[in-house]
């Protein structure tokens, strides 16, 4: 069963959207979350170490999350951390760089709760039901 | 005064005025001939053209001027950047009452505290509207500034002393071709067939 106190790193460049994407995390039974406006500012959040899964939207600028994908996989620390796509990119030479890219799933915009928990389960494991 | 040595080597290098004037008018005499048989439609269309900018340059004159009912670029793309930003902070206080819901919603019974569980996380799914409609409108100012800067160059090139060269937006290339935004519904593909082309990757 996927440990829920694992700390999970929001990444998007709107803040309003950071914040959903943690409300419905809470809503999951993930509390342990942390927020990064673009993808350098995650990627040396990442460094610092800790974070278990990446949630990250791609259109971002200085670092689109496709960048920061490509940063973590090269990282020899980070590469093995479960990096979710959450995008309203949503063409199939998209998933197809991102998923080349080593992305391990992929969330299109707009999304509800049970989708986000859906691809949390398929990366991490199942989720034990929430009190 | 010339020496007779010069005089003579001028007249030898003379143009012969009247053999030339026959041979330019028997070129010009070649040449109308041609004329007659050269397509009229292609000359149609050249004088078109020419009566075509000559409209450009006086609608462009009077753009400069400042007539009325001229389109301010500006003030549009200012005012779409308003509409993203204002409905950023609506989405905001939205979520905020959302969150109030829920605090709330630990101190009720538990089919309470489900059904305003369940409204919140609803809240929160539709206020995502506001980060797709901002990428959108993003796109539009991006392509309004574009056309500006174009005009632009047209207002500078028909009146100024020293046109710039041309933003040519040369379609991007490389990963910057990937920067789509959302699509419109007819063309995005959904959740299920995003989920295939992953699972084709086995």
């Amino acid at each position: 069963m996927t440990d829920r106190r694992l700390a999970i790193l929001v990444v998007d460049d709107y803040a309003t959207m950071r914040k959903i994407v943690r409300q419905l995390l809470k809503q999951i039974g993930f509390s342990n979350v942390h927020e990064a406006a673009d993808g350098s500012e995650a990627l040396a959040l990442m460094r610092d170490g800790g974070f278990g899964l990446v949630i990250s939207d791609w259109n971002m600028e200085p670092m689109t999350g496709l960048a920061l994908l490509r940063e973590v996989r090269a990282d020899a620390r980070l590469k093995d951390t479960p990096f979710i796509m959450v995008t309203a990119e949503s063409k199939t030479e998209n998933v197809v760089v991102a998923k080349q890219s080593g992305v391990s799933n992929y969330i299109v915009k707009p999304f509800n709760a049970e989708t986000l928990k859906n691809k949390i389960a398929t990366v991490l494991g199942p989720l034990e039901e929430v009190a | 005064m010339k020496n007779a040595t010069v005089k003579k080597r001028d007249e030898a290098h003379a143009p012969d005025e009247a053999g030339l004037s026959a041979r330019v008018n028997g070129v010009m005499g070649d040449m109308l001939g041609d004329v007659s048989s050269i397509n009229l439609q292609i000359y149609g269309k050249l004088e078109l053209l020419a009566r075509l900018i000559d409209r450009m340059k006086g609608d462009i004159g009077r753009m400069r001027e400042g007539e009325p009912g001229r389109c301010d670029l500006s003030s549009a793309t200012d005012e779409l950047d308003a509409v993203v930003s204002d409905s950023a902070a609506a989405a905001g206080a939205i979520l905020e009452a959302a969150e109030a819901v829920e605090e709330v919603a630990g101190r009720c019974s538990k089919a309470d505290r489900d059904k305003l569980q369940d409204a919140a996380g609803r809240i929160y799914e539709a206020c995502s509207f506001q980060d797709l409609s901002g990428q959108r409108i993003t796109k539009v100012v991006k392509t309004l500034r574009q056309v500006e800067s174009g005009l632009q160059l047209l207002l500078r090139t028909f009146g100024g002393p020293h046109p710039q060269p041309a933003n040519t937006s040369a379609p991007p290339k490389g990963d910057a071709a990937l920067l789509n935004g959302p699509q419109l519904a007819s063309k995005a593909q959904s959740q299920d067939e995003i989920d295939a082309l992953l699972a084709s990757f086995g």
